[in-house]
């Protein structure tokens, strides 16, 4: 898994609205005296409308298939230097991945948590609760998705969070009466409208064990009769994203059978039947049990086999 | 009657009390313009850039200040000397200002000293003294060598962007 971290939003500073004066002296002699005189110009800043979306969360976030309530966080930074409401738009129907999410909501942060707390949060509904953000001011916002089912490991679903401003878009416009107490607002270089997207990657370690038996009888054939023996093969197969860490592998004896000694194997060298150093045995650690211990397995490793013989009672 | 003396003098006086200033003074007069330049299309729909007056400016755009110092008096005005402190909430523009004839210096603390802009220093909050940055600059100032002859006009001009 990567990371990607939040990056930074700088606001521009001075307050929309702000009078900037200027005032200059000239200073001068005629013979002994000195003076001098003043002149000033002004002007007022205008409102800067921008804003920054930036992915809050680790990406792409673990998730199973299916799984459910999903949580990526993103930050809305108002990167203007005046209040301004912003309209948010979630997208988990994106090209360029292999899955979409499902069932995707947004909830707007109440309390300056980095988590979304069910009966705090609201739903976002656009036209009804749009954030209202003040100049370098920020919301979190959280998408909550769920994941749809028989989705392989490694799969990655996207998902992503638009925030543009209610006052205008396109870099540069000067929207006539757009700023606050009624001036006018220019849009900035970031054209009041940023996206930001995180993913949902199918990573759930997955150990699947096949049993392959084969029976030889007394007689030559493979009949399974009293006498005949049964080897048994399982192969050890970890998938997914990580490591399992320690992975036990136990099979107890079928009825009516009996373990041929020392017919233990991993990975075709051979285990001793007692608990010992070496990484299985048969009946120590369970009784009627062939317990073999793998250790740490990596998802997405060469599989494991392990071996062992019985005889039909 | 002589209340009406009285009255029909005071009248007179102003007048003839500030030509007598300006005789002995030399009024220098200072003006300032603040501008910005905007693109516009020419006639053969080629970009030049205008100068019109600022009036609204949104943060990150440079502001052109011109100013004007104009002798209005009958003398000549020596050791003519324009100073102008950088506004609150603007950044001077490295290189901007020109010098039309005056030493040109500046100061980084708030107009205690001046220096010309490549021997400014300001100690840094580690410390240590390094060269004063653009943004750091507190005052502009322009010596004109030669004086001002009465009804002589010199202007000199420089940018700031608004944080």
């Amino acid at each position: 898994m990567f990371l990607l971290t939040a990056q930074n939003a700088w606001a521009v500073g001075t307050p929309a609205g702000t009078t900037v004066a200027n005032t200059a002296t000239v200073g001068w002699s005629v013979g002994p005296g000195t003076f001098s005189q003043s002149g000033t110009i002004q002007f007022v800043v205008d409102e800067l409308v921008d804003v920054v979306v930036t992915l809050q969360s680790v990406s792409p976030v673990a998730v199973t298939s299916p799984d459910t309530n999903r949580q990526l966080a993103f930050l809305v930074t108002n990167t203007g230097n005046g209040t301004e409401s912003f309209s948010l738009l979630l997208d988990p129907a994106l090209a360029g991945d292999q899955f979409d999410p499902t069932n995707a909501r947004l909830y707007l942060d109440t309390n300056g948590s980095t988590v979304y707390e069910p009966g705090v949060d609201p739903l976002y509904q656009p036209g009804v609760n749009d954030p209202a953000i003040a100049a370098d001011g920020a919301r979190m916002v959280f998408a909550l998705c769920d994941i749809p089912v028989s989705r392989p490991n490694g799969d990655l679903g996207n998902a992503s969070l638009r925030a543009t401003s209610q006052t205008g878009t396109g870099a540069g416009t000067i929207v006539i009466g757009g700023g606050m107490g009624g001036g006018d607002a220019v849009i900035g270089a970031g054209a009041g409208t940023s996206v930001s997207l995180g993913g949902y990657l199918v990573s759930d370690l997955a150990v699947s064990i096949v049993k392959s038996a084969v029976v030889a009888d007394l007689g030559g054939g493979s009949t399974p009769a009293p006498g005949s023996t049964i080897s048994y093969t399982l192969q050890v197969t970890v998938g997914g994203t990580g490591n399992v860490a320690n992975l036990v592998i136990t099979d107890a004896l079928p009825p009516f059978t009996s373990y041929v000694a020392s017919s233990l194997f991993l990975n075709g060298a051979p285990l001793s039947d007692a608990v010992d150093a070496d990484a299985g045995d048969f009946g120590g650690t369970t009784p009627n049990q062939v317990t073999v211990t793998l250790g740490s397995v990596a998802g997405g490793s060469l599989p494991r086999t392990v071996r062992f013989a019985v005889t039909i009672n | 009657m002589k209340k009406a003396v009285i009255l029909g003098l005071a009248l007179l006086l102003p007048t003839w009390t500030a030509r007598a200033v300006a005789e002995t003074t030399g009024a220098v007069e200072i003006h300032a313009i603040a501008e910005v330049e905007v693109k516009v299309k020419d006639a053969d729909g080629k970009e030049q850039l205008k100068r019109e007056p600022a009036k609204k400016v949104p943060p990150g755009v440079a502001v052109i200040y011109t100013l004007r110092a104009e002798n209005k008096g009958a003398k000549p005005a020596d050791d003519v000397v324009v100073t102008d402190p950088i506004p609150e909430h603007m950044d001077y523009v490295d290189g901007s200002a020109t010098s039309a004839g005056a030493r040109l210096t500046f100061s980084a603390d708030g107009g205690k000293t001046f220096a010309p802009k490549e021997k400014l220093q300001v100690r840094g909050k580690d410390g240590v003294t390094r060269d004063a940055n653009a943004s750091e600059l507190t005052h502009i100032r322009w010596q004109f060598e030669k004086p001002l002859a009465p009804g002589e006009a010199r202007a000199v001009e420089f940018r700031a962007r608004v944080e």
